[in-house]
């Protein structure tokens, strides 16, 4: 087992290297973007601080650090290995969308805001979406499932920046308890992470159901209650095993879809997070921040899928059988 | 003396978008304590869906419509939940035919063996991992104390229903009915699967329901036999009374249809296919397939005469002016 | 005679399965919504009152009225011909897209699955790496450098999209394999593509439709991200995202702006998954 999570681990590496590359590549072929390094540097560091190119300098020398990792001087190489460097090191330089703080900086204070809203998005998520789930399967084609099913499917197809709209305008408009906008209070999370729960909630009941009833007409279960077995002897014993199973594959995409989704809502309730200057990043074409960025993003999501697939390796006993 | 299990006049049917399926129609018999009875039929004759009615285990459009079931002299169709779980697995053990889809991929063989005594608070759970244990010893399968650990997937066909067999005895039943066991395995196991059968009832002593369709497999095991067909019996006495002087077509045809491999013979196939249980036909409903059909044979259904003793046989030729 | 023989005709495998859609009347009416969607979308061009980028400088703001069906929105745009276009790109994109996924994705993952060892491994790892992408950013930064067509939408959306696919097809190749009709195949002399695509995938087939009609919901929602924050199709050809971002500070101004939007999407979302989880109860469930 834990060879196979020293493997995994290497190949997380591997894969970084990949993504980096491409990533890197991909951005090095956009039409123009460094050769015009002194404009943007002009454009960017004046909009966002309102400071002068040369006062920028004064205070970071950041002219002269931009020449030395990206300018046309540079070859392309040797730019990645730099990159590469810096992104382990933790010493990628500084951004050009904020020149006066570099990207470390950036994604030491705005990683852990959007990892928490995730994490406790999708913790709601399996607390709330498993048991409605169960419920609907057991109580089949009552008003209960009918419910259920209705609300899972209508909730499923809101995308969260949406359903950001409607939170905010029931929540802080409405019925005006909790802030909109603005940081650092407990209180200020609750509504992101209730926008970005709502949709996993209504995929996790929905295919909890649907596991849990296909799990039910199998032949073992009949077998189960021919054994004499009670209800929850046969339902929670036997069949949620075995539905609890499929229910993890979905897991792992959700929780990358969840993390990744952040780039589209955070803008939308002002959470200082990852996503939200990656999207910004994007349209100021502050390619150091978003390479790095997306590194970082791939790394959490290898590790996110790791740990899925573990969690799947220890449920799923004909997988993790055959393996010997 | 009592009879264990006294089925009279059971009728189960299955509600289908087509219409109603008459699986059982009108199905009669008595079942003694130490007996083992072979019910056998071709596929559809409804002697699968007899049994499961027994222990009420019927999918979810079947309904028993009428009849009694009266098992150690309680009707189970007038028993509550809770009395009827208290039969399933501890008084009346079942072996079903496919074991591979039949047993829960993802827990571990032992624990499946352990269930009946758990659930029914035999016993705690250590002395239940030892009787499971034991279990599986007796039933054949070597080095017991380590497949206990392993998954269904990684035990051979025949190993399984030898653990299907272990889980349904578990309990000490005082009736085991196996639905076709040896169906899906292999010939040879086929044979050892019914030895092992053997020596439980030897073991144990508990009745047998054997449902088989294959008439070879009775011959050194039950005691009686029932011959079903479309849901109804045509026939039913001793084995060897049965298998030396068939008194029904069916019957006959069906022991022509066997190779015997002693005796040169031709194999004789029964013309015509297995009636259809939406529509089925008017009276006899073997009649369309019988060499000596007659009119009345077409128009009532015969009732079950008495041809010698403990022997009947459903059909108008034993008819007597 | 001839009655029996007329109800001894068994049905189909296919024809049993939509005899229990149809049971199901919420897939059903979201079968005949998608329907009338994609026929919307394709005869957009001809449906709409106006053109998408036609201005009205006088009607900004408008809610709906006879002239302007679902209002107008801040440069007095007609919302409703706008709505239809975007009904049009969501739909291209979406189906076309999804095709794309699960041709790719179906074919790996069963042969992954099915030949294991190497093979798996090999492919797996591919589905790995790709899978462990942030696949946004990346669909993000390939519009950013193939430009913001059409076709670098559809590419960006499925050069990352394939993966998931293709894990859940080899899972459930896995799970089916060792059961004893896969044996009897192969035992019977069967080719191993005979095997895989005549008896492991349509007993498959089931999770494998419903990740299609799921699926597509997502890719449509994709593409509205990617529009929402600006790197859609280009303006002012419209999208749901864009007309969605474009509207969300003007909310209290003209709440329409957001509502048809919105709601056009959650609609057309909605369908889908209406069919999906149709589809779903009537494959899994037994007679």
């Amino acid at each position: 087992m834990s060879l196979y999570i020293v493997k995994r681990l290497g190949w997380i590496v591997f894969n970084l290297l990949i993504l980096s590359l491409i990533a890197f590549a991909l951005i090095k072929s956009v039409p123009g973007s460094f050769l015009e390094l002194q404009m943007l540097l002009g454009q960017a560091g004046t909009t966002a601080t309102g400071l002068t190119v040369s006062e920028i300098d004064k205070i970071r020398g950041v002219e002269t650090e931009m020449m030395k990792r990206w300018g046309p001087t540079v070859p392309l190489w040797e730019q990645y290995i730099t990159f590469i460097k810096g992104v382990v090191t933790l010493n990628m330089g500084p951004s050009f969308r904020w020149p006066t703080q570099t990207i470390e900086e950036i994604i030491k204070k705005t990683f852990p805001v959007s990892f928490t809203v995730a994490i406790l998005a999708i913790t709601i998520a399996v607390l709330i979406g498993i048991p409605l789930g169960i419920i609907a399967a057991l109580k089949q084609n009552s008003w209960i499932d009918y419910m259920v099913s209705a609300l899972v499917m209508i909730v499923s197809a809101i995308p969260n920046y949406v359903m950001a709209v409607f939170v905010i305008f029931l929540f802080s408009f409405w019925i005006p308890i909790l802030p909109t906008y603005g940081w650092g209070h407990p209180k200020n999370y609750i509504l992101p992470v209730l926008a970005m729960a709502f949709g996993p909630i209504g995929s996790i009941a929905g295919y909890m159901r649907t596991s849990l009833l296909d799990a039910l007409k199998q032949d073992y279960i009949r077998t189960a209650w021919a054994k004499g077995g009670k209800e929850r002897h046969v339902i929670f014993g036997h069949a949620m095993k075995n539905s609890l199973i499929p229910l993890v594959t979905i897991l792992g995409p959700m929780i990358s879809h969840l993390i990744l989704g952040t780039v589209f809502v955070e803008g939308m309730f002002g959470v200082p997070g990852m996503g939200q200057y990656f999207s910004q990043a994007a349209n100021s074409r502050d390619y150091p921040l978003m390479m790095a960025q997306t590194v970082i993003f791939g790394l959490i999501l290898m590790i996110m899928n790791l740990v899925v697939d573990i969690i799947y390796f220890f449920l799923d006993p004909r997988i993790r059988v055959s393996r010997r | 003396m009592e009879p264990l299990l006294n089925i009279e006049d059971l009728r189960v049917y299955f509600y289908r978008p087509e219409g109603v399926l008459r699986a059982v129609d009108g199905l009669s018999y008595k079942l003694y304590k130490g007996e083992v009875l072979g019910i056998v039929g071709e596929s559809g004759s409804g002697k699968s869906v007899s049994v499961l009615s027994i222990l009420r285990l019927l999918p979810a459009n079947g309904r028993i419509v009428s009849g009694s079931i009266i098992f150690d002299g309680k009707n189970i169709l007038e028993l509550s939940k809770e009395e009827l779980r208290d039969l399933r697995g501890k008084e009346i053990g079942i072996v079903f035919q496919d074991p591979m889809s039949s047993l829960n991929p993802v827990i571990t063989v032992g624990q499946q063996v352990m269930e009946p005594l758990l659930w029914h608070n035999l016993c705690s759970k250590n002395e239940a991992y030892e009787r499971a244990k034991e279990m599986l010893g007796l039933v054949g399968i070597p080095l017991p104390e380590e497949r206990m650990k392993e998954y269904p997937f990684q035990f051979s066909g025949g190993m399984r229903q030898r653990v299907m067999i272990a889980l349904a005895l578990i309990c000490r039943p005082k009736l085991l009915i196996a639905d076709e066991p040896t169906t899906s395995l292999d010939v040879t196991i086929q044979a050892q699967i019914i030895r092992l059968l053997k020596s439980m009832k030897k073991e144990f002593g508990m009745s047998v329901i054997l449902i088989t369709h294959n008439l070879a497999l009775t011959t050194n095991f039950c005691d009686r036999l029932i011959i079903m067909y479309a849901g109804n019996m045509m026939e039913t006495g001793k084995t060897k009374d049965i298998l030396s002087n068939p008194a029904h077509p069916y019957t006959k045809s069906l022991l022509d249809a066997v190779p015997d491999i002693e005796v040169e013979k031709e194999l004789v196939p029964i013309p015509g296919s297995i009636p259809s249980l939406i529509d089925p036909p008017s009276g006899c409903r073997f009649h369309p397939r019988c060499s000596y059909t007659m009119d009345i044979c077409r128009e009532e259904v015969p009732p079950l005469f008495n041809i010698d003793t403990d022997h009947y046989s459903a059909c108008w030729l034993h008819r007597r002016a | 005679m001839k009655k029996e023989n007329k109800k001894r005709i068994g049905r189909s495998y296919w024809a049993n399965i939509w005899r229990k859609f149809k049971k199901n009347k919420l897939a059903v009416f979201g079968l005949v919504f998608v329907f009338i969607l994609v026929f919307l979308g394709i005869l957009a061009p001809w449906l709409a009152p106006y053109p998408y980028d036609e201005v009205h400088y006088e009607a900004v703001w408008t809610p709906p009225n006879r002239q302007f069906w679902a209002g107008t929105d801040q440069l007095g745009r007609d919302i409703f011909s706008r709505l239809l276009y975007s009904l049009r790109n969501a739909v291209f994109v979406g189906l076309g897209a999804q095709a794309f996924i699960t041709f790719i994705g179906v074919t790996v993952g069963l042969t992954a699955g099915f030949y294991g060892g190497t093979m798996d491994n090999i492919l797996m790892r591919i589905v790995d790496i790709i899978y462990s992408f942030p696949s946004y950013l990346l669909n993000i930064i390939l519009v950013l450098v193939l430009g913001r067509g059409y076709l670098s939408i559809f590419i960006a959306i499925s050069a990352t999209g394939w993966a998931g696919m293709a894990r859940l097809v080899r899972g459930q190749t896995l799970s089916v394999k060792s059961r004893d009709f896969v044996e009897a195949a192969r035992a019977s002399g069967a080719s191993n593509t005979r095997i895989m695509f005549r008896y492991i995938l349509p007993n498959i087939m089931g999770p494998i439709i419903y990740a299609i009609f799921s699926g597509i919901p997502g890719v449509m929602l994709l593409e509205s991200g990617l529009s929402l924050i600006g790197l859609g199709v280009r303006p002012p050809m419209p999208s749901w995202g864009l007309m969605i971002s474009e509207a969300t500070g003007q909310f209290l101004y003209n709440p329409y702006m957001l509502l048809a939007p919105a709601g056009m999407l959650v609609l057309t979302l909605l369908s889908f998954n209406f069919v999906a989880f149709g589809l779903r109860d009537a494959l899994s469930a037994r007679e």
